[in-house]
């Protein structure tokens, strides 16, 4: 405790820099030198006990996980109603979250595609008003993408061509970025 | 879509044609479950969390001191990433955001149990969230340094091993500290400054 000319608090901040610049008051002094590398450890060791702590957790419980998944439902983004059945009496509605999930659906079958995110643009409460997709995939390193866009493109089309009554004008497909399959994944 | 693509085939050794899997979610990055929950993919928010779960609960036990707390500020959490994940700005650093809301949610929770002024950090005992002595086998896979960490933290007041955890560990400012706390950032520095005195002595003495 003599010898000390650097706190402890320098000694920190100099660490949270990653060192940079290099700074000889503190690496060419002995005493701070063994101070940093001791806050160096100590970081270090309490990441890594609340990693080995977080190892140890117990599965989570089935019915704590429902019950976060049901409030989340609950405050489902579920965006405009898309209205369907136009022609018939009844006004039906399905919302754009729902048709978004449509979306997702289709674009994730078409091998290496992963959708990222999708828009609705146009009056899409209106029927029969004209709407353009916008869908944002990640595309597997390796598959030829062009191909891929068509295909997804095509996946989505048929999906809403389906399933809604959406006057779909066109399926733009934007590769947001090349993905890896994480083979090692750990959950 | 002029993307440097290239044909595929390049994964010969497996065999077979070269059609890849189908892309499940479990596999996908942090960053895109991120980002496909923001877009309001539920079952991506169900995926990130699962993967996250763990180490969420063990830091907010570290921080309230009470498994059932932590439950509870874990659920909080958890809603209000869900809620708060479309204003994310940088999906690939999801897991850090996730941390600094489970503190906040801890924080918010330790408040409204603590009635008002019980900031004497001197006059609390901190106890040991997780008990060692209740499994043997985690207790020989913990590094003699970790375990002797685990003492240490265990002995330090409540505001020090606090101050620590969400620095050390949440990457949080002093001010955000400070918030948390329910102390100013100058106090939070303080709190900061003594845990790492306490906690660097111990760690010298075990040299």
């Amino acid at each position: 405790m003599s010898g000390r000319t650097v706190t402890l608090e320098r000694l920190a901040h100099y660490l949270d820099s990653g060192r940079v610049p290099y700074d000889p008051a503190i690496e060419d002094d002995p005493e701070n030198a063994s101070q940093l590398a001791t806050l160096a450890r100590l970081r270090l060791l309490s990441g890594e006990l609340l990693a080995d702590e977080a190892a140890a957790e117990p599965e989570p419980d089935v019915g704590w996980i429902a019950g976060v998944m049901e409030r989340v439902r609950q405050e489902a983004r579920s965006g405009r109603d898309i209205p369907l059945d136009s022609a018939g009496p009844a006004i039906l509605h399905m919302t754009e979250g729902a048709v978004r999930g449509l979306i997702r659906e289709a674009g994730d079958s078409v091998a290496g595609a992963v959708v990222i995110s999708c828009s609705l643009r146009g009056d899409v409460s209106v029927p029969a008003a004209p709407v353009r997709v916008e869908v944002v995939i990640s595309a597997l390193r390796g598959q030829f993408v062009p191909v891929m866009a068509d295909d997804v493109r095509e996946a989505v089309t048929l999906a809403l061509l389906r399933q809604t009554e959406l006057d779909v004008e066109a399926v733009d497909i934007v590769v947001g970025d090349v993905h890896l399959l994480d083979v090692g994944a750990t959950s | 879509m002029n993307l440097a693509a290239r044909p595929q085939g390049l994964d010969a050794d497996r065999g077979g044609p070269s059609a890849p899997p189908p892309i499940t979610l479990t596999s996908a990055t942090d960053g895109l479950l991120a980002r496909r929950a923001a877009d309001g993919d539920e079952r991506a928010f169900e995926t990130l969390l699962r993967r996250h779960l763990s180490l969420m609960t063990a830091y907010a036990t570290r921080l309230t001191g009470s498994r059932a707390d932590a439950s509870d500020a874990v659920q909080e959490a958890s809603i209000a990433i869900w809620r708060e994940l479309p204003t994310l700005t940088a999906p690939d650093a999801v897991r850090g955001w996730m941390m600094k809301i489970v503190s906040r949610k801890a924080f918010d929770l330790i408040r409204s149990r603590k009635p008002t002024a019980d900031i004497d950090d001197a006059a609390v005992v901190a106890q040991v969230p997780v008990s060692d002595q209740d499994d043997p086998a985690r207790l020989a896979l913990a590094t003699d340094a970790m375990s002797k960490l685990r003492l240490a933290l265990a002995a330090l007041p409540d505001l020090q091993r606090q101050s620590w955890l969400l620095r050390e560990v949440g990457g949080e400012s002093y001010g955000e500290i400070a918030e948390h706390l329910g102390i100013t950032t100058t106090a939070a520095r303080g709190q900061l400054a003594r845990a790492r005195e306490n906690l660097t002595r111990e760690m010298e003495a075990w040299r």
